[in-house]
């Protein structure tokens, strides 16, 4: 028994189920490195395997290790495999021989990265399947809000693609890029798709969370077809934070992926929980707490299998690539990669030459070795290959760049000791910034941001500023401006470094101003800048406020914004929109840092008196 | 060469198991999993039949059971059986210090699993050299476990006005037990001021209560069912029975001497849970008895107050069998206490919600291991059982044969049997239906008949989500 026969086992584990894949290496190998260690004779060898049958199984029904039946499935497998092949090679020594062949050169072809030949045309040329009622391509110039945030406007334009709506001309392109899409698709549609990638299409399927809007629903039936699966879950780390993607053997942060299983190789993991989807709770997420109800594992969010002459490459967050998060460096990062046919670590391909290694060194003839080591050494092209293809970059024409270089934890913490200072900036730059930043590294070192215009940002994280209002409600309504306007704007500065990067439903037009200001001092442009709000018009009003002993009627100092209409500012710079009825509607997130109330209306007429029920 | 490499192989893999896995009942499972598995190989490849059997007997039973993972006087048996005789003396005398520290006042510090793996080691020494203390030492520790089964203390109800259904203190103690618990009992929560336990008392302390013999607060890392708590075997059986013990955010109990009836493994420390001090029982946390999560930590209940009598019978039962396999050496001494643990495991209790599936009787969750909780924030007491329930939960995969139960609650791609006909629910998601959150349809024979089925008197619903049904609705 040698390691060749062991490593001849891989591949299968890694073509039958992938998840876990690395995990089970880890375990298989540790197996074999105690076998190679104390007990080298094959009765030993099978007493070991034997236990580790028997533990799994334990595991398995005891129901405490999700890895366990994986295990015990690859262990039984690994161990029949050895029974077999040893009265094989005993009875059937060429059979074996032949068969072994065979498995290799499959092997090498069910390689994701087989250059295959394409019969499509060589030009490259992207398509996006835009049947979806989510993932909007328009294009927001006048505020930062949901929509705005979660549109995919930039990356279209990134990968330069041309919108199809049905699958006519779909032989004229050589990607196709489906993201989470809310239509269904038609059997005749699914049979084009799959047809096209026989012929040498690469299909790009980007899904997300817990089956958001049905999606993972819709996608099924197509995934199928390449013997793939989309699990309905949301992968949860330690922290609870954004996840910390592995492609190959980087590091990269991430939001909240989806996993996937089935044929392929993984380009993408990540170790965390994986949570349900609960079809009752907001945007289908279950309760978002690690718990006894979640697995613990090594998930696979990127995965990706050659079919036919192309191949199809799966990624699980595509939060990552809507407008606010393709700023961070790891969401451009991944989509450079996957832009350019990410290639996964090879394990069929070492696989394949660990056969023909063990079949060069147990066959005695030249002409044999001759053609063994013919094989090793395509199956080495054929790893070393990737190396040396052209990459393609981005398409940046329609968009202004500057380019940036520096610490990524600035943008991305790794893990939440880190304060990401900068991260709010960075995702308000789609829509504040006149330059689109794009990074380069990967760098987690020296907390410093660099621009390609010479400007510097440092990582210290300013003090935490400082506010004496939101003592009692009616109060702090009836305060008199103390501070000016830019005063105003620079603590709402500091407030961004203790943000998030989630803009629900709007800003307000001073958070969006400030982030403005910023932009326009790193790019020294003076486009897209709003005019400076210029307070007017302010006179003391009385509205009604609801509080827990009813409507209270409260004297407010209000002041119109101009130049943004409907805004209005009233007391110590609290952000309020004129709505309905001359209501003022006050929202948290339009609001300095830190207000603790929640979002609330003053009403222009008492209310209970208009509806005494 | 041989003989050396099985010993160090065992040594490494009981040293794990003597230390309690760590506190990660994951490496606690998989190392007694080698433990079990190692005389098992030798065994089939020697052809001794007989051992083959008890000892592939004791893992499945293991698997099927969990808590016999945690049954040290069965570990002893089995180690007394398969293995040298130093090795089960050892294990042994490492769990005595488990099994008094809630008669002694000992340091927390020394009632923890380094303590034990010291013990170990000394005791691996003197056994081997002087067998009869090994042999004293397994009658010691055959006597504490009677003792230990024996010891109990009540769980008082605490009067609380104005507290929303599934957060009072005993109502559900009371219906599990079925019995009154004597005593007075204080539960002390978000005390402005320092408050002086008093004697006589049993306090279930929460979150932000100084007291003498508190200092902080306590969170316990999740998920639960990973953290072993350190605790005599009977306790930690029955912890092991209800899958974890329900215990959030709680007060931290002063490090220090004192009477320790359970504790958290926290590194090298251990952080006292539930304390015995002179006329008080002091426990850092009230959820596992709060009315909504009592029901999933039945056993441990049962076991505090010992009214789990069958679980006392076996206890002794096995206690009686250390004794004998000192003196016979015998494999009938560990498959009785097997068989007689899977009888009294499998033996059908009273209870309100029957739940058929596999997986852990998760309380925070809306499938339908949340439906006791769900019921129990409703008004309704409710406990688990699997006789004269009235409502049923069928969990994804899993089928069952109807019982009586006015309800029955099929998770996506799960089956019931009413007579002849079986009733299977869907996997497409219907959103609200019916009335029922998250809907599923149901088919007979292929036939739809939507998400809400009413067939003489019972009624059927297919949900995503048991624990969001309204049960009021219902029992109305």
């Amino acid at each position: 028994m040698n390691i060749f026969l062991f490593l001849l086992l891989v591949p299968s584990l890694f073509n039958a189920i992938i998840t876990e894949q690395i995990l089970l290496l880890i375990i298989l190998a540790f197996v074999y490195a105690i076998l190679t260690f104390n007990y080298r004779t094959k009765d030993k060898f099978e007493n070991i395997l034997l236990i580790f049958v028997i533990v799994s199984f334990c595991a398995w029904l005891s129901t405490d290790l999700y890895f366990s039946k994986y295990v015990l499935v690859f262990s039984l497998a690994f161990y029949l495999n050895l029974k077999l092949l040893t009265v094989l090679k005993a009875k059937y020594n060429d059979c074996v021989k032949i068969l072994l062949i065979m498995l290799g050169i499959f092997l090498i072809v069910q390689s994701t990265i087989f250059p295959g030949v394409s019969i499509l045309k060589k030009v490259e040329k992207v398509a996006s399947w835009d049947r979806t009622e989510w993932c909007d391509a328009k294009s927001y110039d006048d505020e930062i809000y949901i929509k705005s945030q979660y549109s995919y406007d930039i990356l279209r334009k990134l990968i330069n693609a041309e919108s199809i709506t049905n699958t006519h001309k779909l032989n004229e392109f050589s990607s196709l890029w489906v993201l989470t899409p809310t239509e269904l698709f038609k059997s005749e549609e699914i049979n084009d798709i799959y047809k096209w990638v026989l012929k040498g299409g690469k299909l790009i399927i980007v899904t997300d969370h817990t089956d958001i809007y049905g999606h993972a629903r819709i996608l099924s039936p197509l995934v199928k077809k390449f013997r793939m699966t989309i699990n309905k879950d949301n992968v949860l780390d330690h922290k609870n934070v954004g996840g910390t993607y592995r492609l190959n053997f980087k590091e990269l942060n991430g939001l909240s992926p989806n996993t996937f299983k089935g044929f392929g190789e993984s380009w993408l993991t990540t170790w965390g929980y994986s949570e349900r989807a609960d079809y009752g709770g907001t945007n289908f997420f279950s309760d978002g707490q690690i718990s006894d109800e979640e697995n613990y594992s090594l998930w696979v969010i990127g995965l990706k299998r050659s079919f036919g002459l192309g191949n199809v490459t799966l990624f699980g967050d595509s939060t990552m690539f809507s407008n606010f998060a393709l700023t961070r460096p790891s969401s451009q990062y991944i989509l450079k990669k996957i832009f350019n046919d990410v290639s996964p670590i090879p394990y069929n391909l070492l696989a394949a030459i660990s056969i023909f290694l063990y079949l060069f060194l147990n066959t005695i003839s030249a002409k044999g070795k001759a053609i063994y080591c013919s094989l090793i050494i395509l199956s080495l092209i054929y790893i070393i290959l990737p190396t040396f293809k052209k990459e393609r970059s981005l398409d940046f024409e329609g968009l202004k760049i500057l380019n940036v270089s520096g610490d990524w934890n600035l943008i991305e913490p790794l893990s939440d000791h880190n304060p990401a200072a900068f991260r709010t900036f960075f995702a308000s730059s789609y829509i504040a910034s006149p330059c689109f930043p794009v990074w380069s590294g990967p760098n987690r070192k020296n907390s410093v941001i660099i621009f390609s215009n010479g400007k510097c940002l440092e990582g210290k994280t300013p003090e935490h500023p400082h506010f004496s209002d939101d003592e009692k409600l009616k109060k702090l309504l009836k305060v008199q401006t103390i501070v000016s306007l830019d005063d105003c704007f620079d603590e709402i500065n500091k407030y961004a470094y203790a943000s998030t990067y989630w803009f629900e439903g709007g800003i307000g037009p001073l958070n969006e101003y400030a982030y403005r200001l910023f932009w326009r001092d790193i790019t020294g442009s003076s486009d897209k800048m709003k005019p400076y709000p210029i307070l007017s018009n302010t006179s003391n009003v009385f509205y009604y406020v609801f509080t827990t002993n009813g409507y209270l009627k409260v004297d407010v100092e209000k002041s119109d914004i101009e130049n943004y209409n409907g805004w209005k500012l009233l007391g110590d710079y609290i952000v309020a929109k004129e709505v309905k009825d001359g209501n003022l509607l006050i929202r948290k997130i339009w609001q300095r840092h830190p207000w603790q109330y929640k979002d609330m209306m003053l009403y222009k007429v008492n209310p209970h008196k208009n509806n005494p029920k | 060469m041989k003989i050396k490499s099985k010993w160090i192989f065992t040594f490494l893999f009981l040293s794990i198991v003597v230390c309690f896995g760590f506190g990660n009942s994951i490496a606690y499972k998989l190392s007694i999993g080698v433990i079990f598995a190692l005389p098992l190989v030798d065994s089939i490849r020697q052809k001794q039949i007989t051992k083959s059997i008890v000892a592939a007997g004791l893992i499945l039973s293991s698997c099927y059971c969990n808590s016999l993972f945690l049954s040290s006087s069965l570990i002893f048996l089995f180690l007394i059986l398969f293995y040298e005789e130093p090795f089960a003396f050892s294990f042994i005398a490492s769990r005595i210090l488990f099994s008094i520290s809630q008669y002694l006042f000992l340091n927390d510090g020394i009632v923890t699993w380094y303590s034990a793996y010291i013990i170990f080691i000394l005791f691996l020494f003197i056994s081997s050299k002087y067998p009869i203390f090994g042999k004293l030492i397994a009658i010691t520790y055959a006597l504490l476990i009677v003792l230990n089964s024996f010891s109990f203390f009540n769980l008082p109800i605490v009067q609380e006005n104005n507290v929303v259904p599934g957060y009072g203190l005993g109502n559900t103690i009371r219906k599990i037990v079925k019995k009154d618990q004597n005593g007075n009992a204080k539960m002390l929560i978000n005390l402005k001021h320092y408050e002086e336990i008093e004697d006589d008392t049993t306090y279930y302390l929460e979150h932000d209560a100084p007291t003498q013999f508190t200092d902080g607060n306590y969170y316990q890392k999740r998920p639960w069912g990973n953290n072993i708590i350190l605790a005599n075997e009977t306790i930690q059986m029955a912890i092991s029975r209800d899958g974890f013990l329900i215990s959030n955010l709680g007060g931290k109990i002063r490090q220090g001497k004192h009477k320790i009836f359970m504790s958290f493994i926290e590194g090298f420390r251990s952080i006292p849970f539930a304390i015995l001090d002179t006329g008080k029982i002091i426990m850092s946390d009230s959820d596992f008895i709060a009315d909504g999560l009592a029901p999933y930590q039945a056993n441990l209940i049962k076991r505090i107050t010992k009214t789990d009598y069958s679980y006392m019978c076996f206890h002794i039962f096995s206690a009686l069998c250390i004794l004998g396999v000192i003196f016979v050496k015998h494999e009938l001494f560990i498959v009785l206490p097997i068989l007689f643990y899977v009888f009294i495991y499998l033996w059908p209790i009273d209870g309100d919600v029957r739940f058929v599936g596999h997986r852990r009787y998760w309380p925070h969750t809306t499938l339908g291991e949340g439906v006791a909780k769900s019921m129990q924030d409703q008004g309704i007491n409710a406990i688990f059982g699997s006789k004269n329930t009235s409502v049923l939960v069928v969990s994804t995969g899993n089928s069952a044969k109807w019982k009586n139960e006015k309800l029955i609650i099929l998770e996506p791609m799960s089956k019931v049997k009413i007579g002849d006909k079986v009733y299977k629910s869907g996997s497409l998601e219907l959103g609200f239906n019916n009335s029922i959150i998250d809907a599923r349809d149901i088919s007979v024979n292929g036939e739809s008949l939507g998400p809400l089925v009413n067939t003489n008197g019972i009624k059927i619903i297919a949900t995503g989500s048991p624990s969001r049904v309204d049960f009021r609705d219902l029992q109305q």
